[in-house]
């Protein structure tokens, strides 16, 4: 689904990512643990081009949604000058799909839900399908209230976001996303800015998505969460994946020293 | 809103072109002045009128087209005229000066103006010869003297202040070193107002605007201002003459005002010129 | 005493009140279309210094910049005055237009800076999550940033139209006959001969002008809040 190459990303003189592959296979839940600073939220940023990495490529299905990274293809690293922009032109002409249409597959969650707040429930639900016409009017509000069904917010509809609670901010920025049909999801530390108390309808949320087959890929402290629902865990420091594997792999048996003090503090 | 936006553009340029029709194909002659110095020019209402302004339109008369009075700051005047780009004429009450003449062309002086000095009575020493009031410069030492930027009263009175003889004024300045000071304001009126607000002591102004200035405030008198001599007799008037000045080298304009100026100053039987006549009318005395 | 009787033959003299209506007039007409003027140019000055850098827009933010510190940072009698005497030296070009240049040209930096900032304070996360929808940049500046930029722009743009419309009063600098131009006639010798009474008058207007402008920005205000509290 998602295929990472070779991510570097760097803010200034400050380098966040050196390195990063993974590839996210239809249907997989992948989790990314790991310390703050580490990279994880950037990484997954760069997955829908929120930051635009500074090396590497981002795949979606068989498109490439980054520009072309020509370390990546021997073919092209032997070329220079005009030669080689005019073969990287060539290839992007070829593969690269419009970063608009690339994240109408891609649903993305927020740590601060994001949801827009001059617009009432509904409309934060109706806005993208209806703007980028991929559904009338009608249409957009019928799916629209059929997702607040879903949630149990259907009597939420028509107020706007600032009167609700954080947990069923978050719910109803999940459900905006799903309005698009994503062929996967990224979450980006969903329950972190949650009160304790509203942790558990989000995951319950997310992993109702989850057991109905959605690809996700979740940037998450929730250890619990991540050991219950992900097939992969990966655990990212200083910019690098140290470590991945299953959850038992990973949690019950690190190999890492990096790995094995993180879980130390968290566990 | 882009609507909006292209509305708004197209009445910036519409406001444009308005503007350049406005200013294309003008043939009226464009006069400088500033309104604020009656009976010579003052607004009435919202027309411009005085002396200057009669004197003006009998040249447009002379010469076919139409006269355009525009009010700006006194200061302004003469550098405009010089310019010649926004006008023709600069018609104020404006005094002949030697600096003046390097920029403009001036007519025949048509006016002789005495300078006044407007004051709070008792606060000044004045001076009685041969029943003449009147105010010597020695008397405003140490005094705070408001006048209109530019005006003679202005040019005299920083001369008096600042000039010696070892200084580019070359020559002695009455009120040099004197603790003198000067305040400049944009109208006599504004430096009259300065008096009773206490910021200046004094204000010299021509004789006119003094006049009327003083007959609507009774805290205040004026006199005409004075050079010592040897001799109180011979103590001399501050006099100017007034004239029209124009861009240098407009000689058909020049020669019309001159021709206009000349029979405006012929005398009646009764001695008495075309131009008091306009003056007295002007400050509501009457023929 | 004197005061109030100097008050009241201002407003019983004919030729003095029609001095203040054609001064009024002046005002009004010249703050109403630099307001205009300076909203559009400052709008898209705004989005001008807001907008990607990209190759295309180098050279216009560079002006964007150039414009807004060079108005700012200047004297608007300076202003006004270069218009008046240098690049409008033309015979017989409208004043009024001259003026208006002059006001809407200044208005617009400032209108530019508090509708950048107003856009600004929108929080970054409300723009990431229109983009991660798929929606193009300018939807979600025209749906999401802007509906919400303009309830902080909008209370800004009062001040500065407040301010532009107080500062039209140096005007009478180029000789035009607006409301302090007004003020300065019917205190003039041949008039009133003091400019205390005719000045308190005319300030009373601005003062009028001013409220009624507030009171309409607080209602547009309040009209903006209301809906998101619904």
């Amino acid at each position: 689904m998602i295929d990472a190459k070779n991510i570097y990303k760097s803010f200034g003189s400050l380098q966040v990512l050196r390195g990063v592959s993974t590839e996210i296979k239809d249907g997989e839940k992948v989790a990314i643990i790991g310390p703050s600073g580490s990279g994880k939220s950037t990484f997954l940023r760069c997955m829908n081009l929120l930051e635009i990495p500074s090396a590497g490529e981002v795949w979606l299905e068989n498109d490439l949604i980054t520009t072309c990274d020509p370390t990546l293809h021997p073919e092209l690293s032997a070329l220079s000058g005009r030669d080689l922009k005019r073969a990287r032109a060539a290839f992007e002409k070829e593969h690269r799909l419009d970063i608009n249409l690339a994240r109408q597959k891609m649903g993305m969650v927020f740590q601060h839900f994001n949801l827009f707040n001059n617009l009432t429930v509904l409309q934060n639900l109706m806005l993208a399908p209806v703007q980028l016409k991929l559904k009338t009017k009608e249409e957009a509000e019928e799916t629209a209230r059929a997702l607040l069904r879903r949630i149990g917010l259907e009597d939420k509809a028509n107020v706007y976001p600032s009167t609700l609670s954080g947990g069923q901010k978050q719910r109803i920025a999940i459900v905006r996303a799903l309005a698009m049909n994503p062929k996967v999801m990224l979450f980006d530390e969903p329950t972190s800015a949650l009160d304790p108390e509203m942790v558990g309808e989000v995951l319950d949320l997310i992993r109702e998505l989850a057991d109905e087959g959605m690809t996700m890929v979740i940037v998450t402290h929730e250890m619990g969460f991540a050991r219950e629902v992900a097939d992969r865990v990966l655990f990212m420091s200083d910019g690098v994946i140290t470590e991945e594997g299953t959850p038992a792999e990973l949690f019950d048996n690190p190999k890492n020293e990096r790995t094995k003090q993180f879980l130390r503090c968290v566990l | 809103m882009k609507k909006i936006i292209s509305l708004a553009l197209a009445l910036v340029m519409l406001l444009g072109m308005v503007g350049v029709l406005a200013s294309c194909g003008d043939d009226a002659i464009i006069v400088h002045t500033n309104a604020f110095f009656a009976p010579f020019e003052y607004y009435d209402g919202d027309v411009i009128k005085g002396v200057d302004v009669e004197i003006m339109n009998l040249v447009g008369e002379k010469l076919g087209k139409e006269i355009k009075f525009e009010n700006v700051e006194f200061s302004a005047i003469i550098d405009n005229v010089k310019a010649g780009e926004v006008c023709d004429a600069g018609a104020a009450g404006i005094t002949i000066t030697d600096e003046r003449k390097e920029k403009v062309d001036f007519s025949i002086p048509y006016y002789t103006s005495v300078q006044y000095v407007i004051f709070k009575d008792g606060t000044v020493e004045t001076k009685t010869v041969d029943g003449v009031d009147y105010i010597v410069w020695e008397a405003l030492a140490g005094k705070t003297i408001g006048v209109q930027t530019d005006t003679t009263g202005w040019i005299y009175t920083d001369g008096e202040i600042n000039a010696t003889e070892d200084n580019d004024y070359g020559y002695a300045g009455v009120l040099y070193d004197t603790d003198t000071e000067l305040k400049n304001f944009d109208t006599a009126q504004l430096a009259a107002d300065g008096i009773i607000a206490n910021n200046n002591d004094v204000v010299i102004i021509d004789e006119l605007p003094a006049q009327y200035i003083v007959s609507k405030n009774s805290a205040l008198k004026c006199l005409p201002l004075y050079y010592s001599g040897e001799t109180d007799a011979e103590d001399a008037p501050v006099e100017e003459q007034y004239a029209i000045c124009v861009t240098k080298g407009n000689t058909e304009l020049l020669d019309a005002i001159n021709a206009v100026l000349t029979d405006l100053m012929k005398k009646d039987d009764a001695g008495k010129t075309e131009i008091e006549k306009m003056v007295m009318r002007h400050m509501g005395l009457g023929e | 005493m004197d005061f109030i009787t100097k008050i009241i033959e201002l407003f019983s003299t004919e030729k003095y009140m029609s001095s203040i209506w054609k001064g009024l007039e002046t005002t009004l007409v010249i703050s109403v279309l630099a307001a205009l003027l300076g909203l559009v140019l400052g709008t898209i000055v705004a989005f001008v210094t807001i907008a990607n850098d990209t190759k295309w827009m180098k050279i216009p933010k560079i002006i964007c910049k150039i414009y807004i510190t060079v108005i700012r940072g200047t004297p608007m009698a300076l202003q006004l005055f270069i218009m008046a005497y240098v690049i409008f030296a033309i015979r017989g070009f409208p004043q009024v237009i001259t003026a208006t240049i002059a006001f809407g040209i200044n208005s617009g930096a400032y209108v530019a800076e508090s509708i950048r900032a107003g856009i600004l304070s929108v929080d970054i996360g409300q723009t990431e999550a229109g983009r991660a929808l798929g929606l193009p940049g300018r939807i979600t500046m025209l749906r999401i940033v802007i509906p919400q930029a303009i309830k902080n722009v909008i209370p800004a743009i009062g001040n500065e139209l407040i301010a532009l419309i107080k500062e039209t009063s140096i005007v009478s600098m180029i000789g035009m006959y607006d409301l302090t131009m007004a003020a300065k006639i019917i205190g003039s010798g041949n008039n009133m001969a003091s400019y205390i009474v005719p000045m308190a008058v005319v300030a009373m207007f601005y003062l009028a002008i001013v409220y009624i402008l507030t009171f309409g920005i607080k209602k547009i205000e309040r009209r903006l809040r209301a809906s998101d509290r619904r």
